[in-house]
């Protein structure tokens, strides 16, 4: 296997687990879309504490 | 760091002015209601950072609504800096009502007498001095849509904040200001905040206050025993509103001064008399609405094409050869998509020869998988921006308004208000916000059921598979329709699914009162390029973060599993039937047949039910699903004409016929929403048994409308037969609803 086909592998394994990664996390915090920018960590903890 | 929260009358301009302040890019919507949750934000030109926080719209402080509960929880428990109080200056009386409750409690305050612009081009004057002295504040005239005054507004604001302010009241009536001052008297003995405050929401008999203070209603109640109002009689509540009015008719009514005194016609009048006529109203926003897809989605534009002639191509021999038009002038939406194709092309083509001496499988994995479905989607992305351009001139304009009050008669025969209207409109541009606004629905059932259709709305991100699909359908079958009608009917078949989803369920499952729909209509004006643009960038960021992040990731997996098969072995003849994708594509090709995209279709049919799957993630997905699975099955990559010739191809390699095609269109509409959509109607719907009951809702509406659609466009006789069964079935539920409630 050349270098370069081993670097396209690395590269697509980290792109593929980077985006799985990023919408768990998000998704723990609770920040639910990519649409909602405007909101931090801090206003969704707020918000969820106001829901309750 | 300090903390001032922008507190106003809904439509009063809070969301702008956080805008401006914060360079921040929140909705703003020219309707009341659009923010429904508070939002946080940096000011950085005083001598320290400040956060502002922009709560929702409210008319009192009175927590009867979900936006007066958020901001008058925010205002008194969180106890910020200093509060904002803006006062749309062309409405300052019934503005002036709610500044009169944020005087009662101790918190410094600076009032923005925002659209001062608009007041002064009327020939209105405020005496800002006057005004002033006699709400013992300071008041600061701002135009938040022209950015006016804001740095001075700022300026006084930081200076106030390092002062103090108690409460003070403006309630005059004599002996109900004795019995505010006893109980204020009893809250502080009790060490409570903002006693002034409390003690009035007490006397105006507040739910919640009398439950927090059970000790003093014995206080009230004796006093209301010997009290009797000449007008009001015991009503307290009436009395202190009476008062506040009163008390501003007397002191601030002085201070403006009008150029037309008596009621006269604004501008406004007159083009609500056109636009919102009983009759012409719903039309003319039809023909709105279809002069904005002709101008999106038309490839015959202006019906210039019988003038040009059919041979007409723009440019040829040149590199953008029927770029402009072929056989006729293009639309600017179709311009813009063509050109984006060839310059996406052209990007592509240039990275893709960097790999034409490695192995074959990286070369796929660019051109035919990263590539092409990157490529399909891109594409898109400026003829989405024009149609969100147009939706947002609407908005802005003051116009969506009028529509949700057009349509709020039609809705309420089904069962909602047209305050439900207002998230199903901005579901257009994305239903993420969309579902967080059902937030202002107070009735639990009326916003499951809104949520519940909001998709139906198509958001921006199903456009392309709108698109795509239908120039496909045309060019293939070769149909003389142009696509923008066929985008059209499937906005139009979107809207009828909801409003025939809405009936059963607020016949059956969600049953409930509708609650009256009362909105103050905001003035028209013209929109501002500003908002405009900055609305545009932020859907642009969006898609382009979107597309080089779960679109890229999706391509590379779809590719993978279109090119591998079970063994692991790499398909190098294009034979993707026998790939893993393939394989579990055909696993649940069957269940599809009724729709038109199941087992009737040739080898590779399974690519559709693949792609409304991989569609679950982002809607995007869908085309950029077919530019991967069209560029493996014909063995390389086809030159994209904007995701429309790798529809072309699909449909020619599958045998899909058009009624199956324009009901996967429909499939894709009302099924399942994307992934975010998803958890944010789970965080709204905070019941799991509701919520799993939407999911399968969703899964069932898609399946029966696509099925209704597929069947009713192959043989016409059954829609008859479904029409008689919707007849029927409505028909029933209102029986039974009639029964019960006699009973």
């Amino acid at each position: 296997m050349e270098a370069i086909e081993i670097l396209v592998i690395i590269g697509c394994v980290l792109i593929v687990g980077g985006v799985i990664v990023s919408s768990i996390i998000k998704r723990k915090k609770g920040i639910s879309c990519d649409c909602c920018s405007g909101h931090c960590e801090n206003c969704h903890k707020k918000h969820n504490e106001n829901k309750n | 760091m300090k903390r001032f929260a922008l507190l106003g009358n809904p439509n009063s301009g809070k969301t702008t002015l956080f805008n401006s302040l914060t360079g921040s890019a929140e909705y703003v919507g020219n309707w009341p209601g659009v923010t429904a949750e508070r939002k946080e934000g940096s000011y950085k030109k005083c001598g320290e950072p400040i956060t502002i926080v922009d709560l929702p719209g409210i008319y009192s402080l009175s927590p009867y609504t979900p936006e007066e509960v958020v901001s008058r929880n925010f205002i008194l428990d969180e106890k910020p800096d200093l509060v904002i109080n803006i006062v749309d200056a062309t409405n300052l009386e019934r503005n002036l009502y709610l500044t009169t409750q944020i005087m009662e409690i101790d918190v410094p305050m600076v009032i923005a007498l925002n659209m001062m612009d608009a007041l002064t081009k009327a020939g209105d004057k405020i005496d800002i001095k006057k005004l002033e002295e006699k709400i013992g504040v300071p008041v600061v005239e701002i135009s938040a849509l022209r950015e006016d005054g804001l740095d001075e507004l700022m300026r006084v604001a930081y200076e106030e904040s390092k002062k103090e302010r108690k409460g003070v009241s403006v309630i005059e009536h004599p002996e109900l200001c004795h019995l505010i001052g006893d109980v204020k008297i009893a809250l502080e003995a009790q060490k409570v905040d903002n006693p002034l405050f409390h003690a009035v929401k007490f006397v105006e008999l507040d739910e919640l206050e009398m439950e927090m203070h059970q000790n003093l209603v014995k206080m009230v109640d004796d006093f209301k025993k010997t009290f009797s109002d000449d007008t009001f009689g015991t009503d307290f509540d009436a009395i202190i509103a009476d008062s506040r009015y009163k008390y501003i008719t007397k002191n601030y009514s002085s201070t403006l001064k009008r150029k037309h005194v008596g009621v006269s016609d604004t501008k406004s009048d007159k083009i609500d008399k056109v636009l919102t006529h009983k009759w012409f109203g719903i039309p003319i926003f039809l023909v709105i609405l279809l002069t904005m897809f002709h101008l999106t989605f038309s490839e015959n534009f202006l019906f210039l094409g019988g003038i040009l002639g059919e041979d007409f191509v723009s440019l040829p021999g040149t590199a953008f050869e029927g770029v402009f038009g072929e056989g006729a002038i293009y639309s600017p939406g179709v311009i813009l998509l063509n050109l984006m194709g060839v310059f996406t092309d052209w990007l592509f083509g240039l990275i893709g020869g960097l790999f034409s001496n490695s192995a074959p499988w990286v070369q796929g994995l660019f051109n035919d998988g990263i590539f092409a479905g990157l490529g399909s989607v891109l594409s898109f992305i400026p003829q989405i921006l024009l149609l969100l351009l147009l939706f947002s001139i609407l908005e802005d304009s003051g116009y969506m308004a009028r529509v949700a009050f057009m349509l709020d008669r039609m809705f309420r025969r089904f069962g909602l208000s047209g305050r439900a209207v207002l998230p199903m409109i901005m579901g257009f541009g994305c239903s993420v916000p969309a579902i967080i606004n059902t937030r202002t629905l107070a009735d639990e059932k009326e916003k499951v059921a809104t949520i519940r259709v909001i998709p139906f709305f198509s958001c921006g991100a199903k456009l392309p598979i709108l698109t795509a699909v239908s120039a496909a359908i045309i060019s293939y079958f070769n149909f003389t329709s142009s696509p923008d009608l066929i985008v059209y009917s499937m906005y139009v078949v979107g809207v009828v699914v909801a409003i025939i989803a809405i009936i059963i369920m607020r016949g059956t499952t969600m049953k409930g009162e509708t609650p009256p729909f009362i909105m103050e209509l905001p003035s028209y004006h013209m929109p501002q390029f500003k908002n405009l643009m900055i609305h545009l960038w932020d859907k642009a960021k969006h898609f382009i973060k979107k597309a080089f992040t779960i679109i890229v990731a999706s391509s590379i997996v779809v590719w993978v599993l279109t090119n591998f098969t079970f063994g692991w072995a790499f398909i190098e003849d294009g034979n993707v039937d026998n790939s893993i994708l393939g394989g579990i594509g055909k696993l649940v090709q069957p269940i599809f047949t009724p729709l038109g995209f199941g087992s009737q279709l040739n080898a590779n049919g399974w690519v559709f039910i693949v792609a409304a799957i991989i569609g679950l993630i982002a809607k995007e997905n869908v085309i950029a699903a077919f530019g991967i699975l069209s560029a493996c099955i014909a063995g390389g990559a086809v030159s994209s004409e904007e995701g429309v010739k790798e529809v072309v191809t699909i449909i020619g390699a599958t045998g899909i016929s058009w009624q199956g095609a324009i009901a996967f269109i429909i499939f894709n509409m009302t099924t399942i929403p994307c992934f975010a959509a998803v958890a944010t109607a789970k965080a709204e719907i905070r019941d799991k048994k509701t919520f799993s009951g939407t999911m399968l809702f969703w899964l069932v509406a898609s399946y029966i409308a696509s099925t209704v659609c597929y069947l009713a466009l192959s043989y016409w006789w059954t829609a008859i037969i479904f029409v008689a069964i919707l007849v029927i079935t409505l028909f029933v539920i209102r029986k039974i609803n009639l029964r019960s409630k006699k009973v």
